[in-house]
């Protein structure tokens, strides 16, 4: 008999103040966009209900502040997540260098879990100055699905949001049937082991931590 | 210890009764006006810190303060008022009393069932639960207002699951678990489940137009008492009587053995007989499948379809109901068999009802068995419905109702002529219909044939026989169609899936005292498309997700920072936040520690409502007020901390946000450690931040661990301000230390004690009474005592030793002895004119003990110990006070 749903996964949107986390919720959620800004000042979440592959998935969506002064806070707000939506601006190449460090803060704050990486506001050819071209081989090389979106423009935003939920369902079900720790998709399975060399290592660490179990 | 009755006295033992006093009150507050009093707090106990002692009335704030703030220097005049609970304390916690009472009340509306099984062929028994929602769906197509109605079934479901009231807002949804171990506070306000199921079906069924089309099929009833005779005639006039083959065949036999053996036993010989002679006569333009077989005794049904519908033809359940001998056999009663074609869901019975033309009340007695006991029940699909929760229900059968009131002369005479008004008026089924008595919200064709009953066997006679019956219209064929399916569609016209084509009577098959009857059907069925379906559920699923997010709490914060400014020891700082309820459900909020802080704010902030309920729409302020006092300023002056913090509000089931408060501390000497304050060459609030922390690292060693390298005095020049001032000025001051200074003033003696360098000539402003309570004050601050905290129990064991405590007293830091003899010959100066200020030692002995010698964290003794080791301090004291000093 039918369920409400078959799933229920936590969602996590991190990314840097202004490059859009609340709008994509927004326009996902209650399929809205507002113009104005108002800075997420905490942390909220929506609730979606999607199909996947015939099965109902609850999503539970959090979107957090992005400002710099609440992210020993916000942090706290990762356990439990099973998919994490990295967010840049793609009018903001400061916010894609950002990118190193959020995916540090999902690396120090959450153990098994799936990630995807999001440039918004590609709505606006003329002001794009993080080319597709470079976030690919960025992505490509943390074995990340990459999506450039629009809140604004409803472009992809389904489409990414359906992607992180297929891969979070495709680690549970891979856990669930495989016996050991063994994951599937790109999910990736932080090395948790101690924190006193993380603090010393830079950013640019991930790509040795970080192992991808396949 | 000698108990002094002078109200003018300080007593500590009356203080300490005092405070004893006051914080039993405040437990009994508590339990009195919190009805989450019993919750487990989200945070330990902290001290609820007394408002800022107005400048007027010092005197009584002081005692009111005494609830943690200890004063033991505070003059004891009247007995402490109790400690004035905050207004909006006070009505907050009423209407919060309000409130749970509300659910009280309204948890005695009964619970839905958690998970009802649904499935497409159960609206009907979905539409009887909750009939006034399903008349509200059908009847109100704005969107607006299912929505309402959701919500206040929501918030039915809210109170009526929430039996323990404690709890509200809380257990009233489901705890969504791999969510509530993020932090401890985010769990998950959402609990649709079931209900959220069973709306979803209803919404669907009033969509389900957008995704249905309709096939017209052709169903054959046929229903025909057989009297126990043998098939020894084709069907095919009966059966096979119509040009084009029906789609389904519903075949219903009364009287098919009547032999005892099939009373008795379940096997007869006749079934396979009649069953073989049906499918036979069946229409030979198509091919059929028996789909169900159901046989009670005598009554056997018969179900068929063309094979090209058997794959759409699921959930075949049958099942059967006696109402014969002791209303239980099977003699009469009934056969149930139940299917869905496509999405339709379709009943027949074939029933054999009482007998006897006066048993009237009989039939309609068996009809209503028949409807209550016949159940569907399949445990594996989940199903358990009743003859009548379906789209469609057609009943047949010999009903056995008869013909009242006339001659069977008559009868003939009219039947002969074709004139069948006055029969009809006097049938009995027609009459019980009319008055409701009996097949409520059935149609039936009309009868244009003759009475089927009863005739001579082989003839088309009317029965000869003793008895010689009246004709009667004893089998009929009767339809109904469910409420739900026709106000399911949206057009205003009422839709009807069934329609009658043929109605009629088969005279040429005569073997039985019974004539065949059969009616033929053009029913409309359901069938779902699939892609639609997907698309109007995702839509229904969309719209219930949007309610369910606009039904999370929220709230509206008139600002997120607090800006404190350059806050003073001891000066409270007021900010204000506005909570405003702009969501659609009541919100319950409270502040949360974070990253596992049990303390949801620094301990010198106070919050006037760190939980509460607001109502939607409504607005609560909440009050923010810090205050640096003798415990917290140690810790600020160091700058060990700055005044830089964020606070989380956490509203129950729904989002946190983040208050941030900023605010820059002016470091004081109160507060700050005398080895500091005696290695600073200029006032406080000259030093570097750096060097003050620095300074305050220096511990109060002892004088052969020397640290002598630096420069320093040997008492603090602030210390040495105020004495010097008292010394001057205050020797003669009538109950000096017994009276209350001025807060303004000691806001003014503060001021210049952190910002000006004493001189001979400057003097401190405010009043004798306003300077002692600074001196008071500045030794209660002191992060170490005079006597430091290591000293605290060697000194009580020489209390009694003069000579000993000196010895002792040598193994100090230079500058702690300095001030405790430069102090002790102070007070020694005053007892000199004991006449004029009303000082002597005892009064001194026990205020300047608890300030001089004072027990460190972790040293706390309760009751009688306490009271045995302040006796000792005072007498420490004491006995300095009245010996000679040589330092």
């Amino acid at each position: 008999m039918a369920r409400e749903y078959d799933h229920l996964f936590k969602l996590l949107i991190i990314g840097d103040s202004g490059v859009g986390k609340s709008s994509l919720l927004l326009r996902f959620a209650d399929n809205t966009f507002s113009g104005s800004y108002i800075t997420t000042i905490g942390v909220d979440f929506k609730i979606r209900t999607v199909e996947i592959n015939g099965e109902k998935v609850k999503l539970q969506i959090w979107d957090t502040a992005g400002q710099e002064r609440f992210r020993t806070i916000t942090s706290t707000y990762y356990r439990g997540t099973h998919g994490v939506i990295v967010v840049y601006d793609v009018q903001s190449a400061e916010s894609f260098v950002n990118v190193k460090r959020w995916l540090h803060e999902i690396e120090q704050n959450c153990d098994t879990v799936n990630r995807i990486l999001v440039g918004n506001k590609d709505d606006s050819p003329e002001n794009k100055v993080v080319e597709t071209a470079d976030a690919r081989k960025f992505a490509d090389q943390l074995n990340i699905t990459l999506f450039e979106t629009s809140a604004k423009e409803n472009k992809n935003v389904e489409e990414m949001f359906t992607e992180i939920t297929r891969q979070v369902l495709e680690t549970k079900k891979n856990s669930q049937h495989l016996v050991g720790p063994s994951t599937g998709g790109n999910a990736i399975k932080v090395k948790n082991d101690g924190g006193k060399k993380r603090k010393e290592v830079a950013a640019d660490f991930i790509l040795l931590e970080v192992e991808i179990v396949c | 210890m000698e108990s002094t009755s002078s109200n003018n006295h300080i007593n500590a033992s009356q203080i300490d009764n005092l405070i004893e006093l006051t914080e039993n009150h405040k437990v009994n507050d508590l339990s009195e006006f919190d009805p989450l009093a019993n919750e487990k707090p989200t945070q330990p106990k902290r001290p609820v810190r007394p408002p800022p002692p107005p400048p007027t009335n010092r005197g009584s704030t002081q005692i009111q303060a005494s609830t943690n703030r200890i004063s033991t220097h505070a003059p004891v005049r009247a007995p402490p008022p109790p400690p004035s609970p905050r207004s909006h304390t006070v009505s907050g916690t009423s209407s919060e009393s309000v409130l749970l009472k509300f659910n009280e009340n309204s948890s005695a509306i009964t619970k839905q069932p958690a998970r009802n099984p649904v499935s497409r062929s159960d609206l009907g028994s979905f539409k009887n639960k909750s009939a006034s929602f399903v008349s509200y769906l059908s009847s109100n197509e704005n969107d607006n207002h299912v929505a309402e109605e959701m919500q206040e079934r929501k918030l039915e479901n809210r109170s009526a699951s929430s039996p323990d009231v404690t709890h509200i807002g809380n257990s009233q949804f489901v705890k969504f678990e791999p969510f509530d171990g993020a932090s401890g506070h985010n769990e998950m306000a959402t609990k649709f489940i079931g209900q959220r199921e069973q709306l979803m079906q209803l919404l669907m069924a009033k969509r389900q137009d957008d995704y249905t089309k309709r096939e017209p099929f052709r169903i054959f009833a046929g229903t025909w008492n057989v009297n126990g005779q043998f098939p020894t005639q084709e069907l095919d006039p009966w059966v096979g009587c119509d040009e084009e083959p029906p789609d389904i065949y519903l075949v219903g036999f009364q009287e098919l053995d009547l032999s005892k053996e099939a009373f008795v036993f379940a096997e007869s010989a006749r079934e396979e007989e009649w069953l073989k002679c049906v499918k036979h006569s069946l229409h030979p333009k198509a091919k059929y499948r028996l789909i169900k077989l159901n046989r009670l005794v005598g009554m056997m049904l018969l179900v068929f379809a063309q094979e090209r519908h058997v794959p759409h033809i699921t959930n075949v359940i049958a099942h059967q109901v006696g109402t014969g001998l002791l209303g239980k056999m099977g003699n009469k009663g009934g056969v149930g068999v139940r299917f869905d074609i496509h999405s339709s869901t379709i009943c027949v019975v074939n029933s054999h009802l009482a007998a006897h033309s006066e048993e009237v009340q009989r039939r309609n007695q068996d009809y209503s068995d028949i409807c209550q006991r016949m159940r569907f029940a399949d445990p594996q699909a989940e199903t358990n419905c009743t003859v009548l929760q379906h789209d469609v229900l057609i009943w047949l059968g010999d009903l056995n109702y008869r013909i009242d009131h006339m001659l069977p002369d008559l009868v003939k005479e009219l039947i002969e002529d074709q004139h069948y008004k006055p029969l009809l008026e006097n049938d009995q089924l027609l009459v019980q219909r009319r008055v409701g008595s009996v097949f409520k919200g059935f149609e039936e064709g009309d009868l244009t044939f003759r009475p089927t009953y009863k005739y001579n066997p082989g003839t088309d006679q009317w029965d000869t026989s003793e008895k010689c019956r009246m004709p009667a219209w004893c089998d009929r064929i009767l339809w109904r169609e469910s409420a739900l399916q026709q106000n399911a569609n949206s057009s205003k016209k009422p839709f009807k899936a069934v329609n009658l084509l043929k109605y009629r009577s088969h005279p040429a098959l005569k073997i039985s005292d019974h004539k065949p009857v059969s009616a033929l059907f053009k029913l409309d069925v359901k069938i779902i498309d699939q892609e639609k379906y997907r698309k109007v559920y995702e839509e229904e699923i969309r719209r219930l997700d949007r309610l369910e997010n606009e039904w999370l709490p929220t709230m509206a914060l008139s600002n997120h920072t607090l800006d404190f400014g350059v806050v003073k020891f001891q000066c409270p700082s007021l900010q204000t936040v506005e909570l405003h309820n702009t969501g659609q459900t009541p919100c319950h909020f409270e502040f949360i520690g974070k990253l596992g802080d049990s303390n949801f704010c620094k301990p010198w902030l106070t919050v006037s409502k760190p939980k509460g309920y607001v109502m939607p729409g409504e607005k609560v302020e909440l009050e923010f007020e810090v205050y640096v006092n003798k415990n917290t300023a140690p810790m600020l002056n160091r700058g060990q901390e700055g005044m830089d913090d964020i606070l989380i509000l956490h509203l129950v089931g729904g989002k946190d946000f983040f208050i941030t408060l900023t605010g820059k501390y002016s470091p004081s000497c109160f507060g700050t450690s005398i080895e500091a304050l005696c290695r600073m060459n200029k006032p406080i609030t000259l030093v570097e931040q750096k060097e003050i922390a620095r300074l305050s690292t220096i511990r109060a060693v002892g004088e052969n661990q020397l640290n002598t390298l630096e420069k320093s005095l040997q008492v603090p020049k602030e210390l040495w301000w105020i004495l010097d001032h008292l010394h001057k000025h205050a020797r003669h001051q009538p109950d000096l230390f017994q009276q209350p200074g001025l807060h303004q003033e000691f806001q003014k003696i503060q001021e210049s004690l952190d910002s000006t360098l004493p001189t001979n000539k400057t003097t401190l402003p405010g009043s004798n009474h306003s300077v002692a309570e600074a001196l008071l004050l500045f030794l209660e601050a002191l992060p170490e005592p005079v006597i430091p905290f290591q000293y605290y129990t060697p000194c009580l064991e020489v209390a009694e030793n003069l000579d000993l405590a000196k010895e002792l007293l040598k193994t100090m830091s230079s500058r702690h002895r300095s001030v405790f003899y430069y102090l002790l010959a102070f007070l020694q100066e005053l007892l000199k004119y004991k006449d004029e200020n009303n000082l002597n030692d005892h009064l001194l002995g026990t205020a300047f003990s608890g300030l001089l010698l004072r027990p460190g964290e972790g040293h706390r003794k309760t009751g009688f110990e306490a009271r045995i080791e302040r006796q000792k301090s005072t007498n420490f004291i004491k006995m300095f006070l009245r010996n000679k000093i040589e330092e």
